[in-house]
């Protein structure tokens, strides 16, 4: 661009076409000169304009104008002078979305916390009013989808689950064996071992790798076939989605996430046994003949009876998570990460007070 | 006659283990508004994407502008991406920006153009496609059928593109909205001056709106020329497509004006 400040001219030229618009706005911006009086434009050597470049054409006019000079562009052809005319004939403001203050997004923030949690239970409420009467005919629940769900959130966990609990039984041997090494106590590995694995270990690491993968599959399911308008579609040949989505998913873990904490409770203790043989002296026909004894049975029963709660929290959570999702495709991912932390959080919550329920009150 | 904006030739493309073109050869002229027309499953779609560089080709060659399509590097393939726009069939538009984000999307992507230019030009698009102002600040889920429509060929025409390809605009459109986006085609085409690909299904937009129809069946382009021509078809596909009653009704209104 050529400036003729002192005649009041600015010669346009080159490519004025949106990719190498960026060079002439820069142009515009540091050298229009502030002056009034009547300029003229003139447009004749631009080789490329395309409506881009004629929106920059009336920022540079508009730019000059409230410098308080007018304006007159020459040297314009038809068809260039149609383009112009387009981008000119309307400059409205577009509105802007209201505006909202951080005082009222803590307070939406507040509400919704105390709703979600109503939102929540309602949810529940329905999944129950739905299930009931499925369950009292067993004939009737979908055994297909509940098999299909059994595969994915239990068979396909084996392999993780089993890989984990091996590798924590393995660490949690090492670390306490040393320790007990020191007083010639090796022994008592197997009470060790036998007790935090079977009791707390074993269900609540189970618990927290089928959150992650299972709670967030579910949301992300449900989510995504609310987007795709599955959802509405079952609902219009009077299926429930909550018979249909929740409740396979929600009997399949149920029965799944106590056969995978049996599992991980069985690999951790053969990792936590071979550490024990390996290094502290503790053979595998030593390490399971003191088991029993060590061990009363109903520590593994209260490890497997918290599994099915789990299940619970996670399946329920993941879904009504999942049903929150309306409209974008980023809230697939929000909500994913909530199911995914909500299970977790639960989880570890529900273990707590089972810990304290089970331990102080009833003494088990 | 000059070169063709586009120039496919022997295209064979597959998705899976279906055979969707074979040895398919078009050419389409810069500046001409082309439709791609076959029944349903013909492939028209795949050829749309084949052609906006969404999809490999098997075999075969496409050129756009000159510029063989298989042997691209990085930066002129992003240069060419830059001059096409595209159109989904179900608009695309990303749910979690408002449309005008949408809109000023590629132009943030490809320009170094500030803020206030790049909604300044992203408004003129959406006024361009149709749309009114308040529409703006929408999400893509808060938009009707046809506002959808014209937010996603507002975005198509972010980067005024030489090229722009529309995947079945009318679909879905009532009557008036189909007729008025089918003028919005032809306006800004000559307008812009733009080379304009669409697949349709609809007879009207075939009859009024295309200079060229390229039909498609078997794999391969069975016939092309303006609508009149296509009637005249030898190939019997071709002649059954134009001669349904929702075709012939349309025609017979086309030879009324």
């Amino acid at each position: 661009m050529n400036w003729r400040v002192a005649q009041r001219r600015v010669i346009c030229s080159g490519d004025w076409s949106v990719e190498r618009l960026a060079a002439v706005e820069r142009q515009i911006r540091r050298n229009a000169p502030m002056t009034s009086g009547e300029w003229r434009i003139n447009l004749g050597e631009i080789s490329t304009l395309d409506t881009a470049g004629a929106v920059m054409v009336q920022r540079l006019c508009r730019r000059l104008r409230t410098a308080g000079a007018s304006v007159q562009l020459e040297d314009v052809s038809a068809e260039r002078h149609a383009v112009l005319k387009l981008v000119a004939s309307e400059m409205e403001v577009t509105p802007r979305r209201p505006y909202s203050n951080p005082l009222e997004r803590l307070g939406r923030r507040v509400t919704d916390g105390c709703f979600g949690i109503t939102e929540y239970l309602a949810f529940i409420g329905r999944l129950t009013a739905d299930s009931l009467p499925r369950m009292l005919r067993p004939h009737r629940l979908r055994w297909h989808e509940i098999a299909v769900e059994l595969e994915r959130a239990g068979v396909m966990a084996i392999p993780i689950i089993g890989l984990l609990a091996f590798l924590i039984g393995i660490v949690m041997a090492y670390q306490s064996g040393d320790i007990l090494q020191t007083y010639g106590a090796n022994i008592f590995l197997v009470d060790l071992l036998g007790v935090i694995i079977l009791r707390e270990m074993g269900p609540l690491m189970t618990a927290v790798i089928v959150a992650g993968r299972t709670g967030a599959s579910y949301t992300a399911q449900i989510g995504t076939m609310h987007l795709t308008e599955e959802v509405d579609a079952l609902r219009t040949m009077g299926v429930t989605p909550f018979e249909m989505l929740v409740l396979p998913k929600f009997l399949a873990l149920l029965i799944a996430l106590p056969l995978l904490t049996v599992w991980a409770d069985a690999i951790g203790l053969l990792g936590g046994m071979l550490v024990s043989s390996l290094l502290y002296g503790v053979d595998f026909d030593v390490f399971l003949r003191r088991l029993p004894t060590a061990v009363p049975p109903n520590m593994f029963w209260v490890g497997i009876a918290k599994a099915p709660v789990f299940a619970a929290l996670i399946a329920s959570i993941g879904c009504y998570q999942g049903f929150r999702i309306r409209y974008s495709a980023d809230e697939v991912g929000r909500y994913t990460t909530i199911s995914v932390v909500q299970g977790i959080f639960w989880v570890i919550v529900a273990d707590a007070v089972f810990s304290i329920v089970l331990f102080s009150w009833l003494g088990l | 006659m000059a070169d063709p904006a586009i120039r496919i030739r022997n295209l064979v493309t597959r998705l899976g283990d279906r055979t969707v073109h074979n040895e398919l050869n078009l050419d389409i002229q810069a500046g001409c508004l082309t439709a791609i027309a076959g029944s349903s499953g013909s492939g028209k779609t795949v050829l749309l994407r084949a052609m906006a560089l969404l999809l490999q080709p098997v075999a075969g060659t496409i050129e756009l502008f000159g510029q063989a399509t298989t042997t691209l590097s990085r930066s002129a393939e992003r240069g060419l991406r830059g001059r096409m726009g595209v159109m989904f069939q179900r608009g695309a538009l990303f749910t979690g920006m408002t449309v005008l984000d949408n809109v000023a999307f590629p132009l943030r992507e490809h320009t170094a153009l500030p803020r206030s230019a790049v909604y300044e030009i992203a408004r003129l698009k959406l006024r361009l496609a149709g749309l009114a102002p308040e529409a703006a600040t929408l999400y893509p889920s808060e938009l009707s059928g046809g506002m959808t429509k014209r937010a996603a060929l507002a975005r198509s025409l972010a980067l005024d593109p030489d090229l722009l390809f529309l995947d079945e605009p009318t679909a879905g459109l009532d009557p008036v909205g189909a007729t008025a986006f089918d003028k919005l085609i032809v306006h800004l085409r000559n307008l812009l001056g733009l080379t304009v690909i669409l697949v349709t299904h609809d007879p009207v937009s075939l009859w009024e709106i295309a200079d060229e129809i390229a039909f498609i069946g078997a794999g391969r382009v069975l016939a092309s020329g303006p609508a009149q021509a296509l009637t005249q078809s030898l190939e019997p596909a071709v002649r059954c497509y134009f001669g349904g009653a929702r075709m012939q009704r349309a025609g017979a209104s086309w030879d009324q004006k």
